[in-house]
């Protein structure tokens, strides 16, 4: 079984390769990139971070907070029966939007521009629903195709025995590797062609593995719906038991979740992966990427994407080790024990370098809507008539202003920074005494404050 | 599910993927890809692909193009008169006199009305600029002829026609070697002196011409012009960048190249074959902020980043 699975991916994937030789763009999707963060707000940006760091240590509570924060409160039981029916639609259009970009992918126009794949997938999916986990909640436990689809197969037959193991599988982090490369690194990793087939291919593996061995396995080892779901930590909102809404202090939940291995590596994996896309910007990288196209292009992004992964792990690891060595435990525990306070800064991240990309190129998915498979249609009215822009151009580049984009960076990468270090501060003096705590994080205040000087200079120099 | 019938499912789906990867070959022809194009770019874009020097082939390309003219069906049908005057400083000044038409800025983007709407002004091809006034001022361009294009446009944007013919005039100019003394590009400009590995920048941000603001969109109040040329040679650019450029000027890319290829400037939506050993000038006013790629289209080979502020 497994070995047939592994042969017909190797196959598809070789297939693809050859039989692309359509005109492609060299980067991901997205034409335009933002300007460099102004030298004053970036210099703020870092001060106010390293200054509101070590202050938070010495100055912040002395027994942990976030977990009774995170009880929140229950709105009331009322709401149950409208979230299952919010549950039903949102399945249902997740069913169908995953249909039509993956059809779309495989059998659409091979146009990066027309064909909606690219643009739902990297941007609308990737970054969209990374904004929406934060804002409203894990939305994507419900929107999720494949777990509708094995939800539903399993209504039809009974379902095999639920895994109690909730520690994050090892696919997780693959496949986020997997579509990050993609992304990042292949020349051929925004083409329509490119995302129908290894679409195709992860609903293959999910949906097989969901059937095969229960829902609980795809909770673990889908990719995106565990780091979704643990970005929706971060969110204000949350469904409880009951199945109804319950709100809770923003960041709170993050006193909720266990880190294990595999989640640690996810983190490192996104967390490194968005630095990586951060250095396509600066002139050194650009030196590096000169006159290379094709192989050659995708060779050196892989090694770049590599050294990137390599290098944020390898600051995070250290710093953990050092806090071992105050606190007298394990380097490797402690990392696992505090990987989900990376959480903050994983979304600041993202949100500093995508969200541009979501204002824009997001205008541009409601007009492909309208004719997804890029044959002329226009279902919805949004190609003659675009919401944002006219229809000479489409794209309204002018809707939000430079300043405010600067703005949304440098003030997510700040807040982001602020949220890590006061959860890990929260998990330090749950675990220690607060004389003890204070001394032990030291190391990764510095990590953090590492992470989030790198993440301004990337964005400064872009 | 039986792993027999689960094993047959899977097949079925590896092979109908297998099908489609392998049948993407065929659908890649060049009447595909050629009958994809109106889809693809704007109308603006279309002329671009258009040979510049055969206005009547532009003509063409706009009249066949599907919903790029809008049929006015009122009377008097507006008309459109055009000069192009050397200015005694510098650049062109382009004086499009419309009649039975009033130029509305204040109802642009909205739904096309009866007898009003604004201009585009087309330098070989390539849109420059709305114009919303009867004046609006070039800059001095390559030694040769040019074809300057003002056609009516709706409210909407839509180019208006009658008839099925476009209600725009051309008037051709030519640009005098000893007119661009002042440039500082000039001496520059001859590709044969131009050191192939290279590419060479010039800026002329201080050719400002502060009585150009004339009810122009132009966004600083003043045009500034800044030529870059950028030379590709065996396929490669020697010294890719980022030129920094200010929001609301105008920018003239020269593109030299000794293989075929499109180029495409990005965001811009402009997108211009080029032959090998062929220059391509690229004009266009500057007026969306961002960074934004110059790139060979086809081998995806990045010319140059504009940094657009």
């Amino acid at each position: 079984m497994r070995s047939s699975r592994i042969v017909a991916t190797t196959v598809l994937v070789g297939a693809t390769w050859i039989s692309m030789s359509a005109p492609v763009f060299g980067h991901g999707v997205g034409e335009r990139g933002d300007l460099p963060l102004p030298a004053w707000q970036m210099i703020w940006g870092a001060a106010f971070a390293v200054l509101i760091s070590f202050a938070a240590v010495g100055l912040l509570w002395t027994a942990p907070k976030l977990h009774k924060a995170n009880q929140g409160h229950s709105v009331g039981a009322w709401t149950t029966p409208i979230l299952r029916i919010g549950e039903a639609l949102l399945r249902t259009l997740g069913v169908a939007l995953w249909a039509v970009v993956l059809t779309a992918g495989l059998f659409g126009v091979d146009n990066v521009r027309t064909n909606i794949a690219p643009i739902a997938t990297f941007v609308v999916f990737w970054v969209g629903v990374q904004v929406l986990s934060v804002v409203v909640g894990d939305i994507w436990s419900v929107l999720n195709p494949f777990d509708t689809i094995v939800r539903v197969v399993e209504r039809l037959r009974p379902p095999r025995a639920e895994h109690t193991d909730h520690a994050v599988g090892r696919w997780a982090p693959v496949s986020l590797f997997v579509f990050l490369w993609l992304e990042l690194c292949w020349h051929k990793g925004s083409e329509p062609r490119t995302i129908g087939v290894m679409l195709g291919v992860y609903s293959v593996i999910m949906i097989g593995g969901g059937l095969r061995h229960g829902r609980g396995w795809l909770h673990r080892n889908e990719g995106f719906a565990v780091l979704f779901r643990l970005l929706a930590s971060l969110a204000p909102f949350r469904r409880d038991e009951d199945g109804s809404l319950g709100f809770r202090w923003p960041f709170s939940g993050i006193s909720g979740v266990q880190g294990d291995s595999w989640m640690m590596g996810l983190i490192i994996v996104v967390l490194g992966a968005t630095t990586f896309d951060g250095m396509g910007g600066v002139q050194f990288w650009l030196d590096i990427t000169a006159n290379r196209s094709g192989t050659s292009l995708t060779v050196v992004n892989t090694l770049g994407m590599l050294m990137a992964i390599g290098g944020v792990g390898l600051v995070y690891m250290i710093a953990s080790e050092l806090v071992g060595r105050v606190t007298g435990h394990n380097g490797v525990d402690v990392a696992e024990r505090y990987a989900p306070t990376l959480l903050p800064i994983v979304f600041a991240y993202a949100l500093a370098h995508y969200f541009s990309l979501l204002v824009f190129e997001g205008q541009n998915f409601l007009i492909q809507i309208s004719d997804p498979y890029g044959r002329g249609w226009d279902l919805f009215g949004t190609q003659a008539d675009p919401w944002f822009g006219s229809r000479t151009n489409p794209i309204n580049y002018l809707w939000i202003s430079t300043a405010a984009i600067a703005w949304v960076q440098v003030t997510s990468i700040v807040v982001g920074h602020v949220a890590g270090v006061a959860s890990a501060h929260d998990r330090a003096v749950e675990d220690h005494d607060a004389d003890l705590a204070i001394r032990s994080q030291y190391p990764l205040v510095v990590a953090m404050v590492a992470y989030t000087v790198v993440g301004l200079v990337l964005l400064f120099n872009s | 599910m039986y792993r027999p019938l689960r094993r047959a499912i899977i097949s079925v789906l590896a092979f109908l993927m297998l099908a489609t990867a392998c049948g993407s070959t065929a659908s890649d022809s060049p009447s595909d890809v050629a009958a994809d194009i109106p889809t693809d770019v704007p109308a603006a874009a279309v002329n671009d692909e258009i040979d510049s020097t055969d206005m009547d082939m532009v003509e063409d390309a706009v009249h066949d193009h599907d919903g790029a003219l809008l049929e006015v069906e009122y009377s008097p049908v507006p008309t459109i008169s055009l000069e192009v005057l050397k200015d005694n400083i510098s650049g062109w000044n382009v004086h499009a006199t419309p009649t039975d038409f009033i130029l509305a800025p204040e109802h642009v983007s909205t739904d096309p009305l009866d007898g009003e709407g604004h201009m585009h002004l087309y330098i070989d091809g390539v849109k420059i600029t709305r114009m919303y006034s009867e004046w609006y001022h070039i800059a001095d361009m390559d030694e040769g002829d040019h074809e300057i294009r003002v056609e009516l446009s709706a409210n909407n944007h839509s180019a208006l026609g009658h008839d099925g013919v476009a209600l725009d005039t051309t008037v051709t100019i030519t640009q005098e070697l000893d007119e661009l003394v002042d440039m500082a590009t000039d001496d520059l400009m001859d590709s044969d002196e131009m050191d192939s590995t290279d590419m060479v920048m010039e800026e002329n941000a201080d050719h400002d011409h502060s009585e150009v603001t004339d009810g122009t969109e132009t966004l600083t109040g003043d045009t500034s012009l800044q030529t870059y040329h950028l030379v590709v040679a065996d396929g490669e650019v020697q010294t890719p960048g980022r030129i920094e450029i200010d929001l609301g000027s105008v920018v003239q890319l020269h593109i030299h190249s000794d293989v075929s290829d499109q180029i495409h400037v990005h965001g811009y939506d402009i997108l211009r074959p080029i032959e090998p050993g062929g220059e391509v000038q690229i004009n266009f006013v500057a007026n969306l902020p961002g960074v934004w790629e110059t790139e060979m289209e086809d081998s995806g080979l990045l010319l140059i980043e504009l940094v657009v502020s």
